[in-house]
């Protein structure tokens, strides 16, 4: 498959020339691949939202460049606008942009932008509207008025609603309850779905993403501390922990448990989980064959 | 956050003048204003822009931003210096005449020394203040400066506590600002261009979220607040224990000396002196 989105080389700096200065990203490159979803991880302070802010031309980059479907998004500043409604971003904690009277208007606001038609924004707001889980009676009531998660689903909505071939959610279920976080994330698979789109998650939460993201991303310090498939960063959690990120407990149990010549065969994230792979490891020693490795490690 | 703390000039670093009690910069300035104003003479003036410089080394802040804050107020050098040079009535024959306007030798010189107690003014003030001195310090310094107010009934806690959450909230409400200004941008919202109309239309998408959002704040900040039992009255004691030490006196014999020292060198009758 090709590549949708590819970064080259790029650095970005906060406040240049100042006793402020940051360097949030440090000569980064990284391609991501069309259809599939991917996520960022990294500790706060990893340079995520700053990454996430460059690939729809919000930031510019202080050197390098960003590449959309082989194009250089900065080879004219004047129409960067038009990126935005290819590559929509959702913001962190995206329920504080809403501002029209119902919903309904909200999420018109993006269509409305792109100097769409009145019947072409209705039906995309009947359309958007169903994709995240909102009814037609939400659609009446004003944006405040609604709760927390229902707020967030409604500001996702009003990105997609433009329909980005591209959509990047920064943190998108950050202070929900798990079942607003199911919510956010049947309504994310449910665009990718409808739209063939490519997404990209970003997160510090394991657990999200293990199951989501057929690539994963993890950002260290302003660099890439490893680029794959998901089943193979979580394979080997030594990166992740590398990276300051809190894995669950159990999953550094099992690392340690490797490190010392267990392998339990594969990533494990929940206490069943690692129950389940224990289990496994024993039955084979029951029947004789060598479960374990040269260290003679003995339980 | 390192953001929050660009508000205003301060510029972060440990120097001798950065370490001095606020309220003594209070009053230090109120010094070298005087002193600005005392100055007469050609020597004096000299004096003044040596301990200016000075003031400037002591400070550790680049030359190059203290000049920035000149730059702001060019306009009123400029202006000063033109007042000056057409407007003081001069004795002997004008250099220059032309309708209205006689331009003295006397007017140039004035013009000069005006425009430099202005330059050192701001430039004594700025580094004594704004970039040595965190927002926060001058709001206690001025607290604890007007605190004698409040046996005469005036709250000047209150006003203190005011001030210091105005302050405390500029850099949290511009980070909000700018927050919902990006995700109004990413729906394809342009600020800088367009008709006006358009740009004022598209100001509205972020005012209301950013009301909503400062109400929101001033709420869980008042409800915080009476959950540590906060009354702001009798007794309450501060965090930040104000103490001049010896070196700020030192500091302040420094500037007495300096300003005895213009108000001596007033005295030298050497080129022009007002
Ligand atoms: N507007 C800004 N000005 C200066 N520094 C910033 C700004 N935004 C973020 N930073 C800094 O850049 C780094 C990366 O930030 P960010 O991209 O927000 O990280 P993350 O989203 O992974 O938490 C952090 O150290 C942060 O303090
Ligand atoms: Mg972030």
């Amino acid at each position: 498959m090709s590549d949708i989105i590819t970064l080259e080389n790029i650095t970005y700096v906060y406040s240049p020339g100042t006793p402020y200065e940051k360097k949030a990203l440090d000569n980064i490159s990284v391609s991501f691949e069309k259809g599939t979803v991917t996520g960022i991880i990294g500790h706060t302070g990893s340079g995520k939202s700053t990454l996430v802010r460059l690939l729809n031309g919000l930031e510019r980059p202080s050197s390098g460049r960003v590449l959309l479907d082989g194009e250089d998004i900065w080879l004219k500043p004047k129409s960067i606008g038009k990126i935005r409604f290819r590559v929509g971003l959702v913001m962190q904690y995206p329920e504080y942009q809403l501002f029209e009277e119902t919903v309904r208007k909200d999420i018109a606001f993006g269509p409305k932008n792109m100097k769409l038609p009145e019947d072409e924004i209705e039906r995309r707001v009947r359309e958007t509207a169903k994709t995240v889980g909102l009814s037609e009676e939400v659609l009446d009531m004003a944006p405040f008025d609604l709760s927390g998660g229902r707020k967030r689903r409604a500001a996702i909505a009003g990105v997609m609603a433009m329909t980005p071939e591209v959509l990047i959610l920064d943190e998108p279920a950050a202070g929900l309850d798990p079942e607003g976080r199911k919510k956010v994330f049947d309504a994310i698979s449910a665009y990718k779905e409808e739209h063939g789109a490519t997404v990209i998650i970003v997160s510090h939460s394991m657990e999200d993403m293990a199951e989501r993201c057929d690539r994963l991303c993890i950002l260290n310090n302003g660099r890439i501390a490893a680029y794959g498939n998901s089943g193979d960063i979580f394979g080997d959690p030594s990166v992740l922990i590398g990276a300051g990120l809190d894995v669950p407990e159990i999953t550094a149990v099992a690392y340690k448990l490797s490190e010392r010549g267990l392998k339990l065969g594969k990533a494990v994230f929940t206490v069943s989980d690692a129950a389940e792979a224990v289990a496994e490891i024993l039955k084979g020693r029951k029947a004789g064959s060598d479960g374990m490795g040269k260290g003679g490690f003995t339980l | 956050m390192s953001r929050s703390i660009t508000l205003g000039q301060y510029y972060p670093a440990s120097s001798v003048l950065h370490r001095a009690d606020g309220r003594m910069k209070l009053i230090l300035t109120v010094v070298f204003m005087v002193m600005c104003f005392l100055c007469k003479s050609l020597a004096s003036f000299a004096l003044l822009l040596l301990f200016t410089l000075g003031l400037v080394f002591a400070s550790t802040v680049p030359l190059k931003i203290v000049l920035k804050s000149v730059r702001m107020i060019i306009f009123i050098l400029i202006f000063t210096f033109v007042l000056n040079i057409f407007f003081t009535p001069g004795t002997g024959e004008p250099l220059l005449a032309f309708w209205i306007f006689r331009v003295y030798k006397d007017g140039i010189w004035k013009a000069f020394f005006m425009s430099f107690r202005v330059f050192c003014l701001v430039i004594g003030t700025g580094l004594l203040i704004s970039y040595t001195t965190s927002p926060v310090d001058i709001t206690h310094s001025i607290e604890s400066l007007l605190m004698p107010l409040s046996k005469i009934g005036i709250p000047v806690h209150s006003f203190a506590m005011m001030m210091f959450i105005a302050l405390r909230f500029i850099p949290t409400l511009s980070d909000d600002a700018e927050k919902i200004m990006t995700a109004q941008r990413s729906r394809g919202v342009d600020f800088s261009s367009g008709p006006l109309m358009g740009r004022i239309r598209s100001l509205v998408s972020v005012l209301i979220p950013l009301f909503v959002s400062s109400f929101r704040r001033a709420d869980e900040l008042a409800v915080a607040m009476e959950c540590r039992c906060y009354h702001g009255g009798e007794g309450k004691t501060s965090l930040h224990v104000m103490k001049v030490r010896f070196s700020d006196f030192v500091i302040l014999f420094v500037f007495l000396a300096v300003a005895a020292g213009t108000v001596l060198l007033n005295g030298i009758k050497f080129g022009y002196s007002m």
